[in-house]
């Protein structure tokens, strides 16, 4: 029932503040554009194009599955209320299942938004649905175990995290490779690309343009590593949080 | 736990432990909390009985919010128990939120967003949805019909928003964290009658308060925090005495020094003063009264106009106790 609360709760806020709804309506589809215009003047190649329309595609799935999550939690922490959210029996499951049912649903529009505009703008090649739904899964999947590790993050250093947990989204983003080949990624940053789920699941987009390879056992050993990961270091920041009285750091 | 609630309980009345009124709501036994090099409590130990109004007062950094965000379950201890409700604060967290509420008189609300739009956030958030009784919390503090966003309303209406939050759940614990602060007179009296209507309807309160005539008023018991160690507990009554250790009989009559002279002789006074309009002993003796009142009633040539006991006020006993301790 936290879940249903905190989903209506942000549909609310959709509803009364309606420049919330730029985060899946001007904005992705002013950079949808950008991009994809940028392409087609530099490539004649419709594969290039392709690429960097499903490379965006891919990452508004990491980034609308975390920030939802984290979103949650930041909106009563910026409205100085997290004290009211955190004493009732919300957990961080109610947060994560939430932010996975928000991001969930404003992936599908935006993606609904970018394939009417592909369809209007400019020719693609065929695309395999299942190998791209599946990557966008992967990049869900991503997003959600990124949500989690920040909220533990947030719980621990407060507002000052919330700048660094946007760098770290755009620094993962340099690194996956989401609208260039990884071969790109200088040599001696590869192992760290390639720590990466969402570089696989980029590569498994790719790879159905024909222009790189895909590893499945590296996707599926990364994104549970990356599980792991994310849940020990949330576990342990919020249990520092509550030990160091972090949690209520409030103005 | 005395014998006749462990007797309950062990035959798993907790029911009619409740009823009869024998359960402590709070039990924090050597409490301890530290920040760094900061002790901000220092092996506190205190009781709650259920159904009563606990004030836990103390100067800035005395120790009231760690103490609070500890029982709410907001931060961990480094010693000590703290159990709700027999739950333990730390490992039992989930089960006390949902017995449990918090209002704080500094807190605030996200923006753009209804009053029946939020509560109905914060009521699902223990798993309740019910408009209706939404509804009815709003009514009931006065908040029926208003449409605006509560970031929009003034303080006394946010607080009342926040009351009607904090019952939600109807908890059986209310954590109130100087709700009446920046509040105007009318609210703050409409404030504490609600809370003391709260209490007759059988819940407990943990009230922390700066303000000591609001504790005075509404707190049956005080715990009188300083630099995270208890100073002392008891009713405001209690710890008035405490400090003056007696209270003072106060004689208003038209010949004084006759009547500090009878006064003198009187088993159980002590120390009778002259002041301007009237005499003053302090009383050693809780009977002491109707002593004076005996006395005074044989000696009709001093006019006696009225006698009444004079208590300090909190304030009085608050700083003197903080003082003490801290030389």
């Amino acid at each position: 029932m936290a879940v249903r609360a905190l989903v209506t709760k942000s549909m609310r806020l959709a509803k009364n503040d309606q420049f919330r709804l730029f985060d899946i309506t001007i904005w992705p589809v002013t950079f949808f554009i950008s991009v994809t215009f940028l392409t087609s003047f530099l490539s004649n190649d419709p594969r290039m194009l392709a690429m960097v329309a499903l490379g965006t595609v891919g990452w508004r799935a990491v980034y609308h599955f975390s920030n939802e999550i984290c979103d949650l939690y930041r909106i009563d922490y910026w409205g100085s209320c997290i004290d009211q959210l955190l004493v009732t029996p919300v957990k961080t499951f109610d947060f994560v299942a939430a932010g996975a049912i928000i991001g969930a649903v404003k992936l599908a529009f935006v993606v609904g938004v970018f394939a009417i505009l592909a369809a209007f703008l400019f020719p693609l090649p065929a695309i395999n649905i299942p190998a791209v739904f599946a990557a966008t899964a992967i990049l869900g999947i991503f997003g959600i175990e990124l949500g989690l590790l920040l909220l533990g993050v947030y719980y621990y250093y407060g507002d000052s995290a919330f700048a660094i947990s946007y760098a770290i989204t755009d620094v993962v983003a340099v690194f996956s490779g989401v609208y260039y080949p990884l071969a790109l990624v200088p040599e001696i940053l590869r192992p760290f690309a390639l720590a990466l789920p969402s570089t696989h699941a980029f590569s498994l987009m790719k790879s159905t343009l024909g222009i790189e390879s895909f590893d499945p056992v590296l996707a599926v050993v990364t994104l549970v590593g990356w599980g792991v990961l994310a849940l020990w270091t949330h576990n342990r920041l919020l249990e520092k949080a509550r030990k160091q009285g972090r949690l209520l750091k409030i103005k | 736990m005395s014998a006749l609630e462990a007797v309950l309980f062990c035959l798993g009345f907790k029911l009619a432990a409740l009823v009869v009124g024998v359960v402590d709501a709070i039990v924090v036994e050597g409490l301890s909390k530290v920040y760094g090099s900061f002790h901000a409590l220092k092996n506190i130990s205190f009781r709650v009985p259920a159904g009563t109004v606990f004030g836990v007062l103390g100067p800035n950094g005395a120790g009231k919010t760690s103490l609070l965000t500890i029982l709410c379950g907001l931060n961990s201890a480094d010693g000590g128990s703290a159990k709700v409700f027999g739950l333990d604060a730390g490992a039992e967290r989930s089960e006390i939120s949902r017995k449990t509420n918090l209002m704080r008189g500094f807190s605030n609300v996200p923006d753009k967003l209804s009053a029946l739009e939020l509560l109905d956030y914060y009521m699902g958030l223990y798993g309740l949805h019910d408009p209706q009784k939404a509804r009815e919390l709003l009514k009931e503090v006065g908040l029926q019909g208003e449409k605006g966003f509560v970031n929009e309303f003034s303080s006394g209406m946010r607080q009342r928003f926040f009351l009607a939050k904090a019952l939600c759940n109807d908890p059986q614990l209310l954590f109130l964290d100087e709700p009446t602060v920046g509040l105007d007179v009318e609210s703050v009296i409409w404030l504490r009658e609600k809370i003391l209507s709260l209490k007759k309807q059988g819940k407990t309160i943990m009230l922390t308060t700066h303000n000591l005539r609001e504790a005075e008023e509404l707190c049956d018991d005080i715990l009188l925090l300083d630099k995270g160690r208890v100073l002392a507990q008891g009713s405001p009554k209690q710890l008035k005495l405490k400090v003056k250790e007696r209270e003072a009989v106060r004689v208003y009559c038209e010949d004084l020094r006759q009547a500090a002279r009878i006064l003198r002789n009187v088993q159980g006074l002590h120390n009778a003063i002259v002041h301007e309009t009237y005499v003053e002993a302090v009383a050693l003796r809780p009977d002491a009264l109707r002593s004076v009142m005996s006395v005074l009633s044989k000696a009709k040539f001093l006019k006696v106009q009225r006698v009444e006991m004079a208590e300090p006020p909190l304030e009085e006993a608050f700083l003197k106790l903080v003082r003490r301790e801290r030389k």
